[in-house]
């Protein structure tokens, strides 16, 4: 028994927001990694035609 | 949201109750995404992606595998971008269907813009896509049928005549003769003919689906065939298209743009769906036309003209790789 009060527990709206926040977060990486992959699809759109149109010899 | 508000409690009074006394205050993230994904339509994008991925299959030509699987991924974004937008538009009759009623836009779980603007990002990236990996031509079809199906089919003729989904139809078409000119930059008569097989198709599908729920349509004020023609009109009417569907179907072995494999499985197939649509003509009916077995035998045709169509593009893939 130090005197100290107990932790308190958060409240529906702090738990409501922390979900939220949560949420958010989740949605934002998801749409970073959306971008990341168009990103690569053009990259390698770009590396295929390429080699199509230039006949590299590494894509013979 | 719907899972958060619902989770975390407040007792009758109005108090907080703990988020750790409440059921668990975080939403499933597995259960957003399955809104997002319900978002796309994806039992629709399915059929979509596996025409489209069978016209890229028959077109002659050898196109470069990563290419094609991008051509194929454009036409499925295509198609998830038309089903996104098309629920942001028609959200205020999904909710009066009981069948549409628990889709995540009039669900509340996701929001109204949330949905336009994730299927026009989709939409955009599809054609940009498509424009990159294969040709010009592909890319402007694909922008045709995301523009037929949200303009022409959802905002003009879904709510206003009984032919929506004839006309509206042809937008369901187009991705076999997309994925066909993704290959060979040029439409021919086989997409053609793929094209109008889908389209002939649709009106037998979706009238079967709509004699077992006409009531939410009649509900929302959709005009669907069976809600403005009647029943009795509409099972006659998915008679006869299929019997223009079935000759139709058999052109391509007639023509000699497929061979012995897709010819038989077309007959079959055709004479399979033929007696599902006899069926749902003869299915026992009151006075108002009023199906007495509970449309078991639309609720049959229904299913067996999914299986129509994937089995008979499916003959079509095996007829061109054994040939």
């Amino acid at each position: 028994m130090d005197g100290s009060a107990p932790p308190r527990r958060p409240s529906v709206e702090e738990a409501a927001e922390e979900a939220a926040r949560r949420r958010r977060r989740i949605r934002n990486w998801v749409l970073l990694a959306s971008l990341l992959a168009l990103a690569a699809l053009f990259y390698g759109i770009a590396v295929v035609r390429m080699a199509a149109n230039h006949q590299l010899p590494h894509f013979r | 949201m719907r899972g958060m508000i619902a989770s975390a409690g407040v007792d009758r009074a109005g108090a907080a109750i703990p988020a750790d006394v409440a059921a668990p205050a975080v939403p499933s993230v597995l259960a957003e995404l399955n809104d997002w994904i319900t978002l796309l339509k994806p039992r629709v994008l399915l059929l979509v992606v596996f025409t489209g991925l069978v016209g890229l299959l028959v077109a002659p030509g050898h196109p470069d595998p990563f290419l094609a699987a991008v051509a194929v991924l454009a036409i499925a974004m295509a198609a998830g971008a038309s089903g996104a937008i098309n629920m942001w538009y028609d959200r205020d009759i999904d909710a009066l269907m009981r069948r549409t009623s628990g889709r995540p836009v009039p669900g509340g779980r996701i929001g109204a813009e949330a949905a336009l603007s994730f299927g026009v990002v989709l939409a955009i990236a599809s054609v940009l896509l498509m424009l990159l990996a294969a040709n010009a031509l592909a890319a402007a079809l694909l922008a045709v049928s995301i523009l037929f199906y949200v303009f022409v089919y959802t905002v003009w003729l879904k709510r206003r005549t009984p032919q929506n989904i004839v006309i509206g139809g042809a937008a369901g078409a187009f991705p076999a003769l997309i994925g066909w000119t993704a290959v060979t930059d040029s439409v021919g008569a086989l997409p053609v003919l793929l094209f109008a097989i889908v389209f002939l198709w649709t009106p037998p599908h979706f009238w079967s689906l709509s004699l077992f729920a006409h009531e939410d349509y009649r509900r929302a004020g959709v005009p669907m065939l069976p809600v403005v023609a009647g029943l009795r009109e509409t099972r006659r009417q998915i008679f006869l298209y299929t019997l223009a569907l079935v000759p139709v179907s058999l052109l391509p072995t007639a023509l000699g743009l497929a061979g012995f494999v897709y010819g038989a499985s077309a007959l079959l197939l055709g004479l399979g769906f033929t007696w599902y649509a006899i069926e749902v003509l003869r299915d026992p009916e009151d006075s108002f036309g009023t199906s007495l077995s509970r449309n078991a035998p639309a609720k049959a045709a229904f299913r067996f003209s999914i299986y129509y169509l994937f089995l008979l593009f499916a003959a079509l893939a095996a007829d061109r790789l054994l040939g």
